[in-house]
C-alpha cells in the first residue's frame, strides 16, 4: 500500500510536514507491505506552484500513482472533495510534524 | 516556526469600514510586540498602506500570470469556429476582425479548434505586487492591471509571500464583494472577521460573506461600525448574528477621528488613540486574541 | 426625430463611496423629469438596488454556464479530460469514470471537445438569476450571482446582453456597476456614452478614483465625477479636484448631510423624499447635466 505524506523540506526522516498541503514542496511517497516500510522516496510536488485547483490536482497525481491514505495538514473543500471522489482516505497530522514521528502515528516500522 | 495564524477581514458591501478595521488591528498586535504581515487583498482598489500612514519604503514585482488567446490576423481566415465556441463571451465578431477581449480565460478551447492555427495561448502580466514597509510591519499589497480578471490568482499569490515572513499572524483585508478575490481571501484562513453597518444592505451582503466562510470551515466573527448610525436596528443584527452562531466581537460608533486620520496620512493607532473609535476597536482586538487563543 | 437611447454607467472603485445612491437617485430624478428611465443593478455580487428603491422584483431568468455531465456508459476512463481540463475540475485515476469538482469548474467546455469518445454532454450549472421590477417610475433589471459562484463576470455580461434588449424603449439607461476597476467594471463601462465616477473627499477614494479613472480613459470614455459625502469633516477635495482636472473631468459636489443617510436607511430616492434638500438639488444639477448631454447628442 503506498501512503503520501506532505513535506516543507525534504530533510529524509527529520523533514516535516508541510504547512500546505497542495502547494507543499514536497512528498513522501512510502510503500508499505505487512506493516513494514518497504520503499520510502522524498519526491517534488510539481503541481504545487499552479494557478487553480492545485489540490484536485495534487490529489489526482497522488491517486494516480496508487496513493490510498494522504497525510498532511488541514486541507481545503475542494481537496477534501477530490481525495473523496478518488477513493483516498485523509490524515491530518500538525504541520512541523517530523516524518519519523509520523510513521510512528500511522503505526508503521522501517 | 508554526504556520501564520491568518486572519481575513471582510464585509461584502463596500464602505463599512474593513480596512479602518484591518489597519487597526495590525497596528494593535505591532504595539504589543506580536510579529504581524498585512495584507492588502482589495486588488482593484487597494488602500491599506494608506490607513496605515503610507509606506517608509517600497518595492514592486510584477506577476506575469494570466493567460489570453491572441488571434494571429496573418493566419486567421474568419471561419468563426472560435467565435462558436467560447463560452465566457470573450469572442467578438462583428463587421470585421474577429476580436478577443478582456473576458478571456485563456482557456485554449479557441487554440485548440482553430482550424489553422492561428490562435495562441500567452502569457500577461495580471498585476503587480508591493512590498512596503510601514511604522508596524510589511504590507503585501496586489495591484491589479486594470481591467484584468484574475485578481483571486494574485490574492493567492500576495497570501503566499506574506507567509514567508514568517510573523505570528497574517492580517488579510478583503476587497469588497463576495466574488472571486473574496473567495481566495477567505480560503485557508483560520479567522474571518465579518465587518457589518446597521443597515439592510449591509447585512444582507454579509450573510453571504457568512456562507462562504462556513463553506471553508473557517471561525467567525462580526464588528458591528458606526452603529450609532441606526442604533434601532441593532436587535436586529444580533438576531441574525445569534441565529448564524456568531458572536459579536465588539461594536465600533462613528468617530470623525477616523476620518480626519485618514486625511493626516496617519495610522488612527497613530493619530487618535484615545478616540471612541479606537477605544471600541481596541476591545474588539482584545476580545479577538482571546478567542483565537482560549 | 426620436433620440437614441444613452447609457450613462455609474462605477468609481472603491466600494461604498454611494454609487447605488447616486445611481438610484440620478435614475429617479430623470424619470421625475418625465423621461422614460431603466436603472441597470449590474453589482451582481451585492445588488441592492431593489432594495433601495423599495421595488419587489421577479425573475426573469436563470443564468446558467456549462457544466460538463458524463455518460457512464460510454466513458472508457482514458482520463484525457482530466488532463485537460484548465481548472483541475474533474477527478479521477486511469480507468476510473472521472468526477466533477463543481465549485471549481469555469466552464470552459474543453472536455467536451476533447472527449474522443463523446462521453461528455452539456450540463447546466446555475449561477445566478436575473430579475425585474419597477416602481412606476423607473424600470429596474438586476442581476445577481450565487454565493460562492466564481463566474460573477459572465452574469455581469448576461445581465448587462438581457437589459440591452430593451435599452430602445428608454430615453435613458443607468448602469449601477460593480465596486473596483476589474474586467467586471470593464464591461459596464464598455457601452457607455457617458461614465459616472463616484467618489469621496477622502485620500483612499482620490486614489481609487484615479485608478478607476485611468480605466475610463482607457476606454475613452467621457467622464464626470461626483463627489459624494462632499464636506464630510476632515476630508480633502483638493485631491480629487486635481485628479478631476487631470483627466478633464467636469465635477459635481453631493454634500454629506444626515437626510441623506435617513432617506437612505428608509429605502426612499432623497430626490422624491426631500427634493428641495441642498442633497437632492445637487442630484437635480447632475440630471440636468445629463439631460443636456442628451440633448446635444
Amino acid at each position: 500500500m503506498k501512503i503520501a505524506v506532505a513535506l516543507e523540506n525534504n530533510n529524509g526522516l527529520d523533514s516535516i510536514v508541510a504547512y500546505r498541503f497542495a502547494r507543499a514542496p514536497f512528498f513522501a511517497i512510502i510503500e508499505v507491505e505487512n506493516g513494514k516500510v518497504k520503499k520510502l522516496e522524498i519526491i517534488p510536488n510539481s503541481y504545487g506552484g499552479g494557478a487553480r485547483g492545485v489540490g484536485p490536482a495534487v490529489a489526482n497525481w497522488l491517486a494516480n500513482m496508487g496513493v490510498k491514505i494522504v497525510v498532511g495538514p488541514h486541507i481545503g473543500p475542494n481537496a477534501a472533495m477530490a481525495l473523496r471522489n478518488l477513493g483516498v482516505e485523509f490524515r491530518q497530522v500538525s504541520s512541523g510534524t517530523r516524518l519519523a514521528e509520523v510513521m510512528r502515528i500511522l503505526g508503521f516500522s522501517m | 516556526m508554526g504556520e501564520p495564524i491568518e486572519i481575513v477581514v471582510a464585509s461584502g458591501k463596500g464602505g463599512t469600514g474593513k480596512t479602518t478595521f484591518s489597519a487597526f488591528l495590525i497596528s494593535f498586535f505591532a504595539e504589543r510586540g506580536i510579529g504581524v504581515v498585512g495584507v492588502d487583498a482589495d486588488v482593484e482598489a487597494p488602500d491599506l498602506l494608506l490607513a496605515l500612514g503610507g509606506a517608509e519604503e517600497e518595492y514592486r514585482e510584477d506577476v506575469y500570470d494570466s493567460q489570453v488567446a491572441v488571434i494571429d490576423y496573418d493566419k486567421c481566415v474568419s471561419c468563426g469556429i472560435c467565435f462558436d465556441s467560447c463560452r465566457y463571451g470573450a469572442i467578438e465578431w462583428r463587421n470585421g476582425p474577429i476580436v478577443i477581449n478582456e473576458m478571456c480565460e485563456g482557456c485554449g478551447l479557441c487554440s485548440m479548434l482553430c482550424p489553422v492555427g492561428a490562435i495562441n495561448v500567452k502569457t500577461i502580466k495580471t498585476g503587480s505586487i508591493v512590498f512596503g514597509k510601514t511604522k508596524y510591519c510589511d504590507v503585501v499589497t496586489g495591484e491589479l492591471e486594470v481591467g484584468r480578471k484574475h485578481s483571486g490568482r494574485l490574492v493567492e499569490i500576495i497570501k503566499n509571500k506574506a507567509r514567508k515572513f514568517d510573523p505570528s499572524y497574517v492580517v488579510v483585508d478583503a476587497a469588497a464583494g463576495t466574488g472571486c478575490p473574496v473567495i481566495s481571501s477567505i480560503s485557508g484562513s483560520d479567522f474571518l472577521v465579518v465587518v457589518v453597518e446597521p443597515t439592510q444592505y449591509s447585512i444582507r451582503t454579509a450573510s453571504k460573506i457568512v456562507e462562504i466562510g462556513k463553506i471553508f470551515g473557517v471561525r467567525m466573527g462580526v464588528v458591528i461600525n458606526k452603529y450609532d448610525m441606526n442604533r434601532s436596528f441593532l436587535n436586529h443584527i444580533y438576531e441574525w448574528a445569534s441565529k448564524l452562531g456568531i458572536e459579536i466581537l465588539g461594536e465600533i460608533p462613528f468617530d470623525e477621528s477616523v476620518i480626519r486620520a485618514y486625511s493626516e496620512m496617519r495610522s488612527l493607532m497613530d493619530f487618535a488613540p484615545d478616540s471612541q473609535a479606537a477605544r471600541s476597536m481596541r476591545r474588539a482586538a482584545e476580545r479577538l486574541l482571546v478567542m483565537l487563543n482560549g | 426625430m426620436v433620440k437614441k437611447t444613452m447609457i450613462v454607467s455609474v462605477g468609481g472603485g472603491k466600494g461604498g463611496t454611494g454609487k447605488s445612491f447616486i445611481s438610484i437617485n440620478i435614475a429617479s430624478a430623470l424619470a421625475m423629469k418625465g423621461h422614460k428611465v431603466l436603472l441597470v443593478d449590474a453589482d451582481v455580487e451585492s445588488p441592492i438596488d431593489h432594495m433601495l428603491l423599495s421595488i419587489r422584483r421577479e425573475k426573469i431568468l436563470d443564468v446558467f454556464g456549462f457544466e460538463p455531465v458524463i455518460v457512464p456508459t460510454l466513458c472508457t476512463g482514458c482520463g484525457k479530460c482530466v488532463e485537460m481540463c484548465p481548472a483541475h475540475a474533474l477527478v479521477g485515476k486511469k480507468g476510473d469514470i472521472p468526477t466533477l469538482i463543481s465549485e471549481l469548474c469555469e466552464g470552459c467546455a474543453i472536455c467536451m471537445y476533447v472527449c474522443d469518445v463523446k462521453a461528455i454532454e452539456e450540463g447546466k450549472r446555475r449561477l445566478g438569476a436575473i430579475y425585474r421590477g419597477s416602481n412606476g417610475e423607473l424600470d429596474l433589471i438586476q442581476g445577481e450571482v450565487n454565493a460562492g459562484v466564481k463566474q460573477h463576470i459572465y452574469v455581469i455580461l448576461y445581465t448587462l446582453r438581457e437589459a440591452s434588449k430593451v435599452f430602445g424603449h428608454y430615453d435613458f439607461v443607468i448602469i449601477d456597476s460593480a465596486p473596483g476597476t476589474g474586467a467586471g467594471v470593464w464591461l459596464t463601462l464598455r457601452e457607455a456614452n457617458l461614465v459616472i465616477a463616484v467618489t469621496e473627499p477622502t485620500p483612499l477614494g482620490a486614489r481609487d478614483l484615479e485608478i478607476f479613472l485611468n480605466l475610463a480613459s482607457k476606454l475613452n470614455k467621457d467622464v464626470v465625477v461626483v463627489l459624494n459625502k462632499s464636506g464630510l469633516p476632515g476630508g480633502r477635495r483638493e485631491q480629487i479636484v486635481r485628479i478631476s482636472e487631470k483627466f478633464s473631468a467636469k465635477l459635481f459636489n453631493v454634500y454629506y448631510s444626515y437626510d441623506a443617510l435617513r432617506t437612505y436607511i428608509d429605502s426612499v430616492p432623497i430626490v422624491r423624499m426631500l427634493p428641495k434638500s441642498k442633497v437632492a438639488l445637487s442630484i437635480f444639477r447632475i440630471a440636468d447635466h445629463i439631460e443636456k448631454l442628451y440633448n446635444s447628442r
